[in-house]
């Protein structure tokens, strides 16, 4: 009996010291030394996904766990292959990258993966095999949009399409999970076509132009801000017929704030460099790699009408309320959503306004 | 204005000598001081591999700017360089099959490629008396165009092995070190050969070239002529790195070729430079990367100093040849 329990003791004590133990070399481990490559930052969207980067490993889950360290590059292949090999010299834990070429940074990521480098492509990713690609579902977004106009309209009703960039391709994968979805709704005809270019300018007057031209539309998919459109149709005194577009603050604002708009605003979230640190730690930590090299990461929709989607069921609507998830006080070109579900990334923090 | 009193310089003294090299030496400072605080920072920087590692980094620079270094040493300046590395990479990336007969193929159609065009420029150059800059401002749009046309955009692949090329050693030494002798001999050879100083010369002074029986028609078809092989070499070498065509990549060589001949002590105004300058310049311009990288500043700091040594570069370039007129005077 003495025995037993003394054995009983001892176990415990040894669970005890373990898991002690455990933690104790969880906490003592040296921060990852993870670099994030960085092509281009000459818009919004680049920039808040650094500041989310740095925040995200500043607090939640991931503090004190990485010591992250950026390079931006001029948006030139050599020169992020260049910079790319001073980090491999540098033999980190892991490397992002947000590459200037899908292809072309190829050979040296797989010299970064032949050392052990957990190397993880994000936002543009690579095609590189050994390299993890995390971004968006660039099918998901336009047909959830174009479903949820068919909803609007009843099936039934005249729209226009925003073609993107010329020549640009997530501008024809877009325009083509428009068409596409719509397709199935023969009563829905598309009257028009403008090349929106990514600015509110390009959007407001190729919208005006389409209107001038067509007495009836009834919708409007844009790849762009919706608040272009918007402002369009009320220049030219027209009902305010649902808008598409993508998850700037000042689209979420413009909708919330006109009255009878309906919109929905498809998210490429900027805490996806948050996502794939998150990722880069996970297999540092458990050695497991995900067996699929393609991640996406599913941004929220922000909608003033939210519906549930028959093509991709479970889809998640964000209904806009000003101040909680738009924000008047801060710059148009923040992306919404903020923050992903497992850190608490303020609006400020993700505008650098802070 | 310029152009005869430092192309025929007289009778040159020690101090002479040093007036006239006085850009190249102040590359050569500048690369040594950047090397030394480089070699303070990194581990292993005076090192066969540190050599080899950034001469595999510089080579396509190199290339482009010994195709830039030629046509202004001539007097010109050779745009389509930009046009020709991007439609070279996704001639490439599309056409080049697994074996090595196509591969060679490929090669010698690209450079041949690079040669016919570099030829169209000098002839156009010549025949309608145009500016080069305008001339091959256009050609570089439409082999950008081409190469739109058959790769839209990043793709296309390259057999396993060509990509290893760069990381070859041979002696100690990686391909692109011989690559860089290899370069180094033949400018030697070819600057003292006829067609060398031929270029030169018409790029000192076009008008007493010309009088002295000299064809500017030839010179010009030679010039750009090697100008576009050079490029084409530029180009394959690149998807040695890339393992990929680029329809848009050529834009990145553009100005930092002219950039890398100018602070090796190339003058815009033709007759004076040489190659090694060249190299200098492109080893600059590759190290100046890693040491904002090693001394971990933020990376804008790279365009920032590559600009200030520019300066100096055409500083010291001024002073030379101030002081080479006054002497003439």
């Amino acid at each position: 009996m003495r025995f037993k329990r003394l054995a009983y003791g001892v176990a415990a004590l040894c669970v005890a010291v373990a898991s002690l133990a455990g933690t104790a070399q969880a906490e003592d481990k040296k921060p990852y030394v993870i670099y994030l490559s960085n092509n281009f930052v000459g818009n919004d969207w680049r920039q808040q996904m650094q500041r989310v980067a740095e925040v995200s490993v500043s607090k939640g889950p991931l503090a004190g766990r990485v010591d992250l360290r950026i390079e931006n590059v001029e948006n030139a292949v050599q020169t992020q292959i260049n910079s790319l090999n001073n980090i491999i010299r540098q033999k980190p834990d892991a490397i992002l990258v947000d590459a200037a070429s899908d292809s072309a940074l190829n050979p040296t990521l797989k010299k970064a993966c032949d050392q052990g480098i957990v190397v993880i492509s994000f936002d543009q990713v690579v095609t590189e095999p050994c390299a993890y690609a995390v971004a968006s579902d660039w099918n998901r977004i336009p047909e959830v949009m174009a479903e949820w106009m068919a909803v609007q309209l009843g099936g039934k009703g005249n729209v226009i399409i925003d073609r993107g960039l010329a020549g640009a391709p997530i501008s024809a994968q877009l325009q083509g999970g428009y068409e596409k979805v719509l397709a199935n709704y023969p009563d829905i005809k598309i009257v028009g076509e403008y090349n929106g270019d990514y600015a509110l300018g390009p959007e407001q007057s190729g919208v005006a132009a389409l209107l001038a031209a067509n007495p009836q539309v009834d919708g409007i998919l844009t790849q762009g801000y919706g608040s272009g459109a918007i402002q369009a149709l009320k220049d030219a005194g027209r009902p305010i017929v649902p808008v598409v577009g993508f998850s700037y603050n000042v689209a979420a604002l413009t909708c919330a704030e006109t009255k009878d708009a309906k919109c929905i605003l498809g998210s490429n979230p900027a805490y996806l460099s948050s996502e794939a640190i998150k990722l880069a730690v996970e297999i540092l930590d458990t050695g497991k790699r995900p067996e699929e090299r393609e991640i996406s990461v599913k941004g929220d929709f922000v909608t003033t009408h939210p519906f549930e989607s028959k093509l991709y069921p479970g889809t998640k609507m964000i209904t806009i309320a000003i101040g909680e998830n738009a924000f008047p006080d801060q710059p148009p070109g923040l992306t919404l959503p903020i923050t992903p579900d497992w850190v608490d990334i303020s609006a400020e923090e993700a505008a650098g306004t802070k | 204005m310029t152009m005869a009193e430092t192309g025929d310089a007289p009778r040159k003294g020690l101090r002479n000598g040093l007036l006239d090299n006085a850009p190249f030496l102040v590359a050569c400072a500048m690369l040594t001081l950047i090397v030394v605080i480089y070699g303070t920072r990194q581990t292993g920087v005076f090192t066969l591999d540190e050599l080899n590692l950034n001469t595999t980094a510089a080579m396509t620079l190199m290339l482009a700017a010994t195709g830039q270094t030629i046509v202004l040493l001539r007097g010109g300046i050779n745009l389509s360089i930009g046009g020709m590395i991007s439609l070279g990479t996704v001639i490439v990336a599309t056409r080049f099959g697994d074996s090595a007969g196509s591969v060679i193929l490929w090669s010698g159609l690209v450079l041949l490629l690079g040669i016919a065009v570099g030829v169209a420029n000098g002839l156009l150059i010549s025949i309608f008396r145009l500016q080069p800059f305008l001339v091959t401002l256009a050609t570089w749009s439409i082999l950008n165009g081409v190469a739109m046309i058959i790769l839209p955009s990043d793709g296309g692949r390259v057999p396993g092995w060509w990509l290893g090329f760069g990381y070859l050693q041979f002696l100690g030494l990686s391909s692109t070190v011989w690559m860089l002798i290899a370069l180094l001999i033949f400018w030697a050879w070819f600057m003292a050969a006829r067609p060398g100083i031929t270029i030169k010369a018409t790029g000192s002074n076009e008008k007493s070239a010309f009088l002295s029986g000299v064809s500017i028609l030839r010179v010009n078809a030679l010039t750009y002529g090697l100008s576009g092989f050079f490029a084409a070499a530029a180009a394959l070498y690149l998807t040695t790195q890339t393992g990929a065509g680029s329809p848009t990549i050529g834009r990145d060589y553009i100005l930092p070729s002219v950039a890398a001949a100018v602070i090796g002590g190339t003058s815009l105004f033709g007759g004076r430079g040489h190659l090694a300058g060249t190299i200098i310049g492109a080893y600059i311009l590759t190290l100046i990367g890693n040491l904002v990288f090693i001394l971990r500043v933020s990376s804008y700091w790279q365009p920032v100093a590559s600009g200030v040594i520019l300066l100096i570069a055409v500083l010291a370039s001024a002073i030379a040849e101030k002081a080479a007129r006054k002497q003439a005077a």
